[in-house]
């Protein structure tokens, strides 16, 4: 599967992944009608972690084996065949089980809807929309080589 | 000589990771799926909001319906495994089907503990809560129901409660112990979830039991608590907590807890006879023992590591550590490891800002057990530290601050683990 890689070391923390991550999944798709208008806000799936100079860019891993699936009391998160990690809002009943378990924290909270939002690696699109807009390829797109495998 | 199919036992969630894991590595035998219930695998734990009418019942499946036959599971709703010879390597269901086993996974889960009460035989109108037979049940006498009580404080008689007050009965709680959820949050915690409740017009009644249920003309019309006191009661449910459902097993798999006594590969006392989920032991890594923990992740990862045992894969896992996430309407907690005084003498750390409360437990320089109410965005990156207590002492200071994050985490740790995620280590 095509994978978001996170180089933080070319991170500087600028934030228009994050932008372009809210747009993508706003109703408008349009960056001042999805920050002004829409209400509530389309929630962002990456975040971005600042720290003095450091900082990096983080979003759901679609890990190998993951720990937020474990938690899932719904089914509402379930790993597909090709590796990801796919989220059915559905059928999410906002236990947050999976909030306790996911490590990078990624998993985020919509408390509007009582359910969880995270990364959908923008399947829909050629190339996600985050890694688009990074613009020192602080985030890239790479395939995963080595067959998905348990650890 | 063709080997009989891979039998498993029971269908919630150990069982669905035990086939998914296995079939991801590779192994193709056919299972053979014995259920006593008649559904295709659901999420218990939604029977709460389905009483509530918080979610369409067509979305309590864990899986799609295809999931048995993609799989190549002959999946037998309605079967439950009643004797287990297995000496011989052969089993019976009620209905007298007879099969054949080497391999066999046991996830047949927990099923309520029921105190003895006098009357409870003859009264109708009382339940368990625990699965979708009992959620139907519950939901199909509620029109005539004003009064509700329910038996235990723990995460089922919390959500009992929550759902019965959304459809506006009258209900009272009576626990033996002294407060809310005594085993997964302290004593503040308990007090915040109880003024929040008692808001909703619930009404506890600690240090308390059931003495007699009362019984007019065989239905139930209240019960009488052992402090003398009366409740209107016409509609009793039984949250008492969990055993493992063990009745139907040779003594030879039992440990002194009544539960099934597994390794490290989730392997039994016989030969390729596994077990998983609420029904076996686990090991608990912040206690350092071996015990009942009946959590769905634990089944899960129960079920994942049979898995992985049966088709010969190796793999490394320290231990599991107790974790539930759980709300009442508005008020949400997640608690992890040890949250209150359990014998071990603890360093706690507690932090009430504006919305939230947080309690720390540190023994040593470990951090033994998380607690969150209100605030519980992104805890996963401090409940983590369990299984990792290399890092604590270098964060120890860091995730009592209100942004701590993944960035907080030591670089080389960082680049490490999400690499291992990713599939790279």
């Amino acid at each position: 599967m095509k994978r978001i890689v996170n180089r933080t070391e070319y991170c500087v923390g600028c934030g228009l992944c994050r932008i372009n991550c809210i747009v993508e999944h706003s109703r408008s798709k349009h960056i001042i009608k999805a920050f002004r208008d829409e209400n509530p806000r389309p929630e962002e799936a990456i975040k971005v972690l600042n720290r003095g100079a450091q900082a990096m860019a983080i979003q759901c891993q679609h890990c190998t084996t993951p720990y937020c699936i474990s938690t899932c009391i719904s089914g509402a998160l379930q790993k597909e065949a090709d590796g990801f990690v796919v989220h059915h809002p559905e059928k999410c009943v906002g236990c947050y089980s999976c909030v306790l378990a996911c490590p990078f924290g990624s998993i985020r909270i919509r408390e509007h809807e009582k359910k969880i939002f995270k990364c959908d690696l923008c399947r829909h699109r050629k190339k996600p929309a985050c890694v688009e807009g990074c613009p020192n390829r602080a985030l890239i797109q790479e395939e995963n080589e080595k067959k998905e495998k348990e650890t | 000589m063709k080997q009989a199919p891979i039998g498993v036992i029971g269908n919630s969630i150990a069982a669905i990771s035990f086939i998914e894991t296995l079939r991801q590595a590779g192994h193709r035998d056919k299972i053979l799926l014995f259920s006593k219930e008649e559904y295709p695998a659901y999420g218990r734990p939604l029977i709460s909001y389905l009483l509530a009418g918080k979610i369409d019942p067509d979305n309590i499946f864990l899986r799609s319906p295809d999931f048995y036959h993609k799989n190549n599971v002959e999946f037998l709703p309605g079967e439950e495994v009643t004797h287990l010879d297995i000496s011989n390597h052969r089993g019976k269901t009620r209905s007298g089907k007879k099969f054949a086993c080497d391999r066999l996974l046991i996830a047949a889960g927990s099923k309520p503990f029921i105190p003895p009460l006098k009357g409870i035989e003859e009264a109708s109108k009382v339940f368990t809560f625990t699965t979708l037979d009992d959620a139907q049940r519950i939901q199909a006498t509620l029109k005539n129901v004003k009064n509700v009580v329910i038996v235990g404080a723990g995460l089922i008689g919390l959500k009992a409660a929550e759902s019965l007050s959304y459809k506006n009965k009258n209900i009272s709680v009576v626990e033996l112990s002294e407060r809310i959820l005594p085993s997964v949050l302290d004593k503040q915690g308990s007090g915040l979830f109880q003024q929040r409740m008692e808001k909703d017009g619930i009404h506890f009644y600690f240090k308390n039991t059931i003495q007699r249920v009362k019984v007019k003309n065989r239905n139930l019309c209240g019960v009488e608590l052992e402090n003398g006191n009366s409740l209107p009661c016409d509609l009793l449910i039984i949250a008492a907590g969990v055993k493992p459902n063990t009745d139907f097993l040779e003594e030879s798999l039992l440990s002194e807890n009544r539960a099934i006594s597994v390794n490290r590969y989730m392997q039994t006392a016989r030969d390729g006879i596994y077990a998983a989920g609420d029904i076996c032991e686990a090991y608990d890594l912040i206690y350092n023992t071996v015990r009942h923990m009946p959590i769905w992740p634990n089944a899960y990862w129960q079920g994942h590591f049979a898995a992985l045992s049966m088709a010969g894969i190796p793999y490394n896992f320290k231990g599991h550590v107790s974790m539930n996430s759980i709300g009442y309407k508005d008020l949400h907690m997640m608690s992890a490891g040890i949250v209150e005084d359990s014998g071990i003498p603890v360093e706690s750390i507690v932090i009430n800002r504006d919305k939230s409360y947080q309690r720390f437990n540190f023994q040593d320089e470990k951090l033994v057990g998380a607690l969150f109410i209100g605030d519980v965005q992104e805890k996963g990156v401090i409940t983590h530290l369990l299984k990792h207590q290399e890092l604590v002492p270098r964060l120890k200071d860091k995730i009592q601050k209100e942004n701590f994050s993944f960035l907080d985490y030591p670089r080389e740790y960082r680049i490490h683990h999400l690499q291992k995620a990713q599939g790279k280590k």
